[in-house]
């Protein structure tokens, strides 16, 4: 168990030196661009304003009643933060994939060297699936850490009477799209980080189906997948079929997703343990 | 241990992050604002029977709101309930209620508050099979439901209305048990809808439905029927007016009110109710009683109907907190005087205070005897300088007849 479990680290740790030049970009984008966002929205606001102001002789409070407050949920609410995140998410997608095909399509097939070493082959499955969160929580850290650092500057450039005191948190729960990837509510975070946990296994399922019956692993990739999402979208449809639409409590229904969730999930991995143990051959 | 530095780097600045963001957030204050009652004359306790729904937004974000709750003259956030209680809320406060406190006897039946009534001992529930999945909508089937609270035993009975084909519409029930009385619209006649009124006796279910009035034939042909909106359902009377609907063009009509009734849910007749010339008229029921209102500029008169004579007699002058309150009074999904009604003696009423554009919602409760103000205040922010561009708009209102 220890001796499985130093294995993991250690694999775990050459994953992520891998993973890092990748993951490292992916978050100095996130800060860069996020960093732009915070001078850029504000000074742009207040350049409108200054404008107002000169070319119509006007006052503080005419120039908010014509542009209104300005506040961190402004920024927030931008493609400056919206764009590395959803650059962020399409990024790990990738190299979810590239994770696997990577170790088959270089010069040397690595894949042959990492499957040949004497540990369970899980725990290089394991140590990929880890790596992959891993780069999902760096990002969100990122994300978080440069909220932190954007709501000075913006503060400080707005000056004051157009300013909208409005505390980084509200900012922050005002937007929903930090809903889901903060845990500003447990229930959401969690949900959200369950979804993604299971459409992760599924995608690893599919790779291996792939890798060990070539074209048609695709296919019957495809199918598993078509499969495993029937099950869990068919509560959603529960009330049509049973021409009642009042019959089940949203909250049952969020346990049997959850029960179906968590089957899907146990399901690819014991899937992925058969195909990695013995279909997948060097 | 040099190798293994990315990755504690990494794992260390991700604990840190959520750790120093749980932190902040569990110490920051709620984004919603505080809300309290403001009372300028009475008591504060008389508002508890009231339980309302309202959004929360600042008029400078237009977009973003919470929902509030007024229960039992406490504020809460639907947004503050644990994750599965929000799944299972309900915007409506009394089927919220019926949920919370009958939960097995509200699975499979709609959401609509006019599907139930409720008495000290039972909870009825009426409801077309259409009302529960769309695939139903010709179906000429209603559900009568008979929950006893005491011993929580169900009954149910499926009963047929007319042919099935047209789409039948349950707008309000009414019980003086056993005698459950139903208000339907049916919608088979190519003209337009009729609305009738069916009886149904829980303790005798074999003999099904009876229809016993036609409202549309006994009032006017070509009106449409609107219906008083009352909080207990155990009301004698089931109050109504007929509105005209004139096409001004194809997009456009005007409405004009051309009687007031009541349907005696005893005798089983309509009552017609004289209207006041060029004032506007309001019509109540509490009990056993029909009041007409008079909406004077900044008072309310009340007329209580004798029923023998069918004449009336003032028993009451309201002054109102606000003139803005009696006109401006609420006529939406087919009711009418949302914002006014009688329960239980009391006489209560809700509208909007106007201070620089922002409304606040006001409420006011009157004994009608005594014709002493209970209750009058508004709902405000607690801190009214940091969030005085915070708006409070009330979209669903209920009065609990159990907690008046």
């Amino acid at each position: 168990m220890k001796n499985s479990l130093h294995t993991l680290l250690k694999l775990t740790n050459f994953e992520l030196e891998r993973l890092s030049k990748f993951l490292f970009t992916l978050m100095g984008l996130t800060l860069l661009i996020n960093l732009a966002g915070y001078i850029y929205t504000p000074t742009q606001y207040m350049g409108r304003i200054n404008e107002y102001l000169t070319q119509n002789s006007a006052t503080a409070d005419e120039a908010v009643k014509a542009f209104g407050h300005f506040s961190f949920y402004t920024v927030t609410n931008t493609l400056w933060i919206g764009g590395p995140i959803a650059l962020g998410i399409s990024g790990l997608l990738f190299y979810s994939v590239f994770i696997w095909y990577r170790e088959w399509f270089g010069k040397n097939t690595f894949a042959y060297r990492l499957l040949m070493l004497p540990v369970s082959r899980m725990t290089l499955y394991f140590s990929k699936f880890i790596v992959i969160f891993i780069g999902i929580f760096s990002l969100i850290a990122t994300q978080m850490v440069s909220l932190f650092i954007g709501y000075p500057i913006v503060s400080a450039i707005i000056e004051s009477p157009y300013f909208r005191e409005l505390s980084l948190i509200e900012s922050i729960q005002m937007n929903p799209l930090f809903l889901f990837f903060f845990p500003l509510d447990f229930g959401y975070f969690v949900i959200v980080n369950g979804v993604g946990f299971v459409v992760l296994l599924v995608l690893f399922t599919v790779i291996l189906m792939e890798r060990s019956f070539g074209v048609k692993g695709i296919v019957l990739g495809i199918v598993y997948s078509l499969i495993a999402l029937a099950a869990v979208l068919l509560p959603l449809f529960l009330p049509d079929l049973l021409n009642n639409r009042y019959l089940l409590y949203g909250s049952e229904l969020m346990i049997i997703e959850t029960i179906l969730l968590t089957t899907v999930g146990v399901l690819s991995l014991f899937m992925s343990r058969h195909l990695i143990n013995k279909k997948i051959t060097v | 241990m040099s190798k293994y530095i990315k990755s504690i780097s990494l794992l260390l600045f991700i604990t840190a992050s959520l750790t120093g963001f749980g932190l902040y957030k569990a110490q920051a204050s709620s984004p919603h604002p505080e809300l309290k009652i403001v009372t300028s004359e009475g008591k504060p306790e008389h508002i508890e029977p009231i339980q309302t729904l309202g959004f929360v937004s600042d008029s400078q974000m237009p977009t973003q709101s919470s929902t509030v709750k007024l229960e039992n003259g406490d504020f809460s956030y639907f947004e503050d309930l644990p994750f599965l209680q929000r799944l299972d809320f309900s915007f409506d406060p009394k089927i919220n209620d019926l949920i919370n406190d009958h939960r097995s006897f509200m699975r499979g039946k709609s959401r609509l508050p006019e599907h139930y009534t409720e008495t000290e001992q039972h909870i009825i529930y009426t409801g077309m099979e259409s009302d529960l999945h769309w695939n139903h909508h010709s179906s000429n089937q209603m559900i009568i439901a008979v929950l006893d609270k005491g011993s929580e035993k169900e009954e149910t009975y499926s009963v047929s209305l007319g042919a099935s084909g047209p789409f039948y519409s349950i707008r309000a029930t009414s019980i003086d048990y056993p005698l459950l009385s139903v208000v339907v619209e049916d919608f088979s006649s190519s003209d337009a809808a009729e609305t009738l009124v069916y009886t149904f006796d829980i303790e005798n279910p074999a003999e099904g439905v009876t229809n016993v009035v036609n409202l549309t034939e006994e009032t006017e042909r070509n009106a449409r029927i609107r219906l008083g909106l009352h909080y207990d359902n155990t009301e004698r009377f089931i109050t109504f007016q007929t509105v005209r609907q004139t096409a001004v063009s194809n997009y456009d009509y005007t409405e004009e009110i051309s009687g007031y009734y009541a349907y005696d849910t005893q005798a089983h007749e309509v009552i017609d109710i004289q209207s006041f010339e060029d004032i506007e008229t309001l019509l109540f029921t509490d009990n056993d009683t029909l009041y007409v209102g008079k909406a004077l500029n900044e008072a309310i008169e009340l007329y209580q109907i004798d029923l023998t004579g069918e004449e009336m007699s003032l028993i009451s002058t309201i002054e109102m907190a606000s003139p803005s309150i009696l006109h401006e009074t609420e006529n939406y999904n087919g009711l009418f005087n949302q914002n006014l009604s009688i329960l239980d003696g009391k006489f209560y009423a809700y509208g909007y205070e106007y201070t620089e554009d922002i409304g606040r919602p006001l409420f006011q409760v009157t004994d009608i005897e005594t014709q002493e103000t209970l209750f009058q205040g508004t709902i405000e922010p607690k801190d009214t300088s940091k969030r005085e561009s915070t708006t409070i708009n009330l979209f669903e209102l209920q009065i609990d007849p159990e907690n008046n």
